[in-house]
């Protein structure tokens, strides 16, 4: 058997809290197209319903600080 | 200190796979029509096919008391001088009623009371600083006849 190669796609996006804290949403399977369009719409609801808190001190969400489309791939070699 | 967690669930659209994405440290006031629509926001960035989110509420019943103040900071000790204590706690009503113990006899005033969201306050409170030896310094409740130290300590020397 050849080795097994697989590629995986992911979206970290990076909150950035009032009190300096900074956290990862991870998402698999991004869409190929993401927008500013579709950050800024994102965010617009994060801030308005400050729907997550910072995890020292759980201080109001501030802004998406960072967008990174992560390409992974992963090969499973044939030791046979 | 009680948290709030979001489970998004939903499948690969090309293997069908099941896919859990998480959220952790959910504001645990927003309603749950928020969090669907936040669920469903986060799944339209990605190609897979929504099935249904979760919200997960936890409380950590040994660590409530223990909690209630965390990163008590002492800053500008110096002899005979003014200095600050800083605290966070998780109760407003719990912290106005606040004294603070010192070694020696010292004058405490709250000088601020922030609000930093909106379970958390950042207060700070000045004294003066005896001439020398160590500082302690904890929280009590005012009022209380067996008032008890809170777990956090800060210990300065002068």
């Amino acid at each position: 058997m050849a080795d097994v190669i697989t590629n995986t796609q992911s979206l970290k996006i990076e909150g950035l809290f009032v009190d300096g804290d900074t956290r990862n949403i991870t998402l698999k399977n991004p869409k190929p197209s993401i927008t500013t369009s579709d950050i800024t719409s994102l965010e617009n609801f994060m801030k308005a319903n400050n729907v997550i808190i910072g995890d020292s001190y759980g201080g109001t969400f501030g802004r998406i600080e960072a967008v990174t489309r992560i390409t992974e791939q992963r090969t499973t070699l044939d030791l046979s | 200190m009680p948290k709030t967690d979001l489970k998004i669930y939903s499948t690969d659209s090309s293997t069908g796979a099941k896919i859990t994405s998480s959220v952790t440290y959910v504001n645990p006031n927003a309603s749950n029509s928020v969090l669907k629509d936040f669920a469903l926001q986060l799944n339209g960035l990605t190609t897979n096919n929504y099935s249904s989110a979760d919200r997960v509420d936890t409380t950590n019943v040994d660590s409530e008391t223990t909690k209630q103040f965390r990163n008590m900071v002492f800053s500008g000790v110096e002899a005979n001088g003014t200095a600050t204590l800083s605290a966070v706690t998780a109760d407003r009503e719990t912290i106005n009623p606040m004294i603070i113990h010192l070694s020696g006899s010292t004058t405490v005033t709250m000088i601020q009371s922030q609000n930093i969201t909106t379970d958390n306050y950042l207060a700070k409170f000045e004294f003066t600083v005896p001439s020398s030896g160590v500082l302690f310094a904890g929280l009590v409740e005012k009022n209380e006849t067996n008032a008890k130290f809170y777990a956090d300590f800060v210990r300065a020397q002068i």
